[in-house]
């Protein structure tokens, strides 16, 4: 019986040496060479390897313990994965080019607006808040300066990358509309919280459809054209129409006024959702064509 | 990371232990070192690329590493004094243990890219495509070593 056993327990060398020789035709590719490093190869099986313990593996456990990461939850993996995203760290990335003053500028318009629609408005007036008209213009400014080689400094190395040039625009906007966004957000919670008679969602939905618009459009008309000045001149006209059409009573107004649509109006916001979507989505067809920043840089 | 020690420490002992020519003490060193880049890097590791050659091509360079830093090939100390894995009976032992100096002497013999070449292929069995992978080297140049090795290895233990 323990012969038996010891017997089913020795590997049969036959189909052994049938691997082995496979192996080596396989490795020179000569039937007649295999054949003669056979003897060789089957000796290098002299040569065993000890075999760790069980108490070798667990000393060796115990010694790769203190090197183990932290179990984290899934909570904090999904985060970490979040942060080691790659549109993530495109967006990081071009924190640092895209202009510091913009930062402050609109935060400081943002809080301005938020104060003077507090001084200059009771409560029961009814009537466009000053904030709404200020929300949109200030992300239409923001994002006027976000393309073209006068305000980018770090234009010819970005060229370069393996990253698209729509996808570092992407996420400039992404950016710096996002922080338009964030902060138009806190002004609105901020005086729905002081002024318990405005409505915090109901001053949302008036300035978010207006701004997205705004700020497509401006984006646009500086791909289009190169230059940051005509986002700004159009977005300026634009919403200074707007703006004399909510402060200018309807009986006052110039004839021309009323014929230019109210992009205020609640039944306007969908279709400039989508306008929005549009103008961005041609925005970036544009700003991806290289011949485009070819050319841009040669008129410079 | 229990269940990946326990399924590689044996064969990345082995290996290391070849390619330190016989040297337990520094395989086993080597082999915690390995393990503790693999610890260090495994965010690196590209699933489902295989892990097997992600492995080896660690513990290579692990024990590259460690022969550049100590400024001396992998086997300068070898097939004179290597630690012998046999618990054979007297007899027995004596002639295993002849016959595997011999082969380590042949091994100790071949350049250090023939003998990681050579140890992964007939006794880590890895396929001619995980150790270009392993050592980033093309498919052709494996088959290069693998038969130049081989042919040395022949050479030298026909000598005895």
């Amino acid at each position: 019986m323990k012969a038996e056993k010891g017997k089913s327990q020795m590997p049969n060398p036959k189909p052994q040496l049938e691997q082995l020789r496979a192996k080596l035709i396989e490795d020179t590719g000569s039937p007649l060479e295999a054949e003669q490093l056979l003897s060789t190869a089957r000796r290098l099986r002299d040569w065993p390897a000890p075999q760790p313990s069980a108490q070798d593996t667990a000393k060796l456990l115990a010694a790769l313990q203190p090197a183990l990461p932290a179990r984290s939850s899934a909570i904090s993996h999904l985060l970490s994965d979040l942060r080691n995203s790659w549109p993530l760290l495109l967006i990081h990335s071009q924190l640092r080019v895209v202009r510091a003053e913009i930062w402050t500028a609109s935060a400081l318009v943002m809080a301005l607006g938020a104060v003077v629609t507090l001084a200059l408005t009771q409560p029961g007036t009814g009537g466009t808040l000053p904030f709404v008209l200020v929300a949109p213009f200030v992300a239409a400014l923001g994002v006027s300066f976000l393309y073209g080689p006068a305000v980018d400094p770090a234009l010819e190395i970005e060229l370069t990358t393996p990253v698209s040039p729509r996808l570092v625009l992407l996420a400039r906007l992404a950016l710096v509309f996002g922080f338009d966004l964030i902060l138009s957000l806190v002004a609105s919670a901020a005086l729905a919280v002081v002024r318990p008679d405005i409505s915090l969602w109901s001053l949302v939905s008036a300035w978010l459809a207006p701004m997205t618009f705004l700020s497509a459009l401006a984006f646009l008309l500086s791909v289009i054209t190169l230059d940051t000045l005509h986002g700004v001149a159009v977005s300026l006209l634009l919403w200074g129409y707007q703006t004399m059409r909510a402060l200018v009573p309807s009986d006052s107004r110039l004839p021309l006024l009323a014929l230019l649509p109210n992009l205020l109006a609640a039944d306007a916001r969908w279709p400039l959702f989508l306008l929005a979507m549009a103008l961005s989505a041609v925005a970036l067809w544009l700003a991806g064509r290289e011949e485009r920043w070819v050319n841009g840089m040669a008129a410079l | 990371m229990n269940t990946l020690v326990e399924r590689h420490h044996s064969p990345l002992l082995g290996f290391l232990y070849r390619l330190t020519g016989g040297d337990r003490a520094l395989a086993e060193d080597l082999a915690q070192e390995a393990f503790l880049r693999v610890l260090r890097s495994i965010e690196q590791y590209a699933h489902p690329r295989p892990f097997k050659p992600w492995l080896y091509a660690i513990a290579t360079n692990t024990a590259r590493d460690y022969f550049k830093r100590a400024d001396t090939r992998y086997t300068d100390s070898m097939a004179e004094d290597f630690d012998s894995p046999a618990d054979d009976p007297p007899d027995a032992h004596l002639l295993a243990a002849e016959d595997a100096r011999q082969v380590a002497a042949a091994m100790a013999a071949l350049p250090d890219h023939q003998r990681e070449t050579v140890v992964l292929r007939y006794y880590q069995d890895l396929s001619l495509n995980e150790i270009a992978e392993a050592l980033d080297v093309p498919v052709g140049t494996v088959k290069s070593r693998l038969s130049l090795g081989l042919k040395r290895m022949r050479e030298m233990l026909e000598k005895g």
